[in-house]
């Protein structure tokens, strides 16, 4: 019954992202885009982690650290960025 | 705030072994492999990068503000992990509801230490339900449902704060003052 | 140990699949960010604790456990950066309007 657990969930997350990239193209507000990007950051490192298990390769994982710690960059970033008006 | 006062070798030693111990165990863990060459680089790049951020890159007395013991660490992080569990498992009943807003509510606490108020607004907003917007001195700032029956303090965790304010007790009788 | 780390999987999966309809569902952002953002700390956590409990002691979890040390460092400070911007923007907090 659980042969394929790690695939399931794999497919299932990546069919969250296409929602979470929806909410960063419609969203209302600059922030709502922002948080769709957050979103999407999070689901991506689940997802790589995921591949790695299925795929038995370690190394995977330091992409993940490497995504994890660019997409906190880039959320702090631009949230400086919109909140200066254009002034880091 | 920012005086040159360097602390004497013997004295920071157990401080620089925590250090040292945290930097040695992150690059075996990236090499994912225990063998001579791993072992011996390990320990050459972990005590290059202690002494050299210790020696230019921080001044002033730093360990004073900002060190907090390991065992309270994974005490603190137990609770914390116990909590986000619980706090997750009570928001699941606002994504049906209908009719929900949000409010922001003042809060302040008895912490002093600005350490250990950034701990605890990191960790309010790591618990479901609430995040912090701001934080002055004491003062928090804290976006959450708005809820009519309940008060400030039963929003925020507050066996974390407990033991905050036990470890804060234990910290100034430590350095007197 | 397999049937742990099988039941937090899909147990992180169902907080993953409730955040993300709720950033959908809601029309006010600051509703979004509290609901969507914290259930989605919850649902991280638990799958990455299922992978842990899954591949067992190796580096393996080793490194999970560095990744889920970052995120769990990174993403109070991210989530409050994005709500300061919007709240010293002017951008004033509304009733959610019913559908």
């Amino acid at each position: 019954m659980f042969h394929y657990i790690n695939e399931a969930v794999l497919v299932v997350i990546v069919l969250l992202m296409i929602s979470a990239v929806y909410r960063t193209l419609a969203g209302p507000t600059y922030w709502d885009r922002l948080l769709g990007a957050n979103l999407l950051s999070t689901k991506i490192i689940m997802a790589i982690a995921l591949y790695a298990l299925i795929t038995e390769q370690i190394y995977f994982l330091d992409v993940a650290i490497l995504y994890g710690l660019l997409g906190f960059l880039s959320t702090i970033l631009i949230a400086r960025f919109i909140e200066r008006k254009g002034d880091v | 705030m920012l005086k040159n006062e360097r602390t004497s070798f013997g004295q920071s030693l157990p401080r620089h072994l925590g250090q040292f111990s945290l930097l040695f165990v992150l690059w075996i863990v990236l090499f994912e492999r225990l063998d001579g060459f791993v072992v011996w680089t390990g320990i050459f790049a972990s005590i290059s990068v202690v002494l050299f951020t210790n020696r230019y890159l921080l001044r002033g007395k730093y360990p004073d503000y900002y060190s907090v013991s390991f065992s309270f660490i994974l005490r603190y992080g137990a609770v914390l992990l116990k909590e986000i569990f619980f706090a997750g498992f009570s928001v699941l009943p606002k994504i049906f509801s209908r009719n929900v807003d949000a409010e922001i509510v003042l809060y302040t606490t008895k912490l002093t230490n600005p350490l250990l108020v950034n701990v605890l607004a990191n960790s309010i907003t790591l618990t479901p339900g609430t995040v912090t917007v701001e934080k002055n001195k004491s003062q928090l700032k804290i976006l959450t449902f708005a809820n009519a029956e309940k008060t400030a303090e039963d929003i925020i965790p507050s066996n974390l704060e407990r033991l905050l304010l036990e470890y804060e007790q234990t910290k100034h009788t430590k350095t007197g003052g | 140990m397999e049937l742990i780390g099988n039941i937090f999987l899909i147990l992180g999966l169902f907080f993953i699949v409730l955040g993300t309809y709720a950033v959908n569902r809601f029309r006010n952002f600051y509703t979004r960010i509290l609901i969507a953002s914290k259930v989605d700390t919850v649902g991280f956590l638990f799958v990455i604790l299922g992978l842990i409990a899954k591949s067992g002691a190796s580096f393996f979890s080793a490194k999970l456990m560095v990744i889920l040390f970052f995120y769990l460092i990174t993403n109070p400070i991210s989530s409050h950066s994005i709500l300061h911007s919007a709240y010293h923007n002017g951008f004033r907090i509304k009733k959610e309007e019913s559908k």
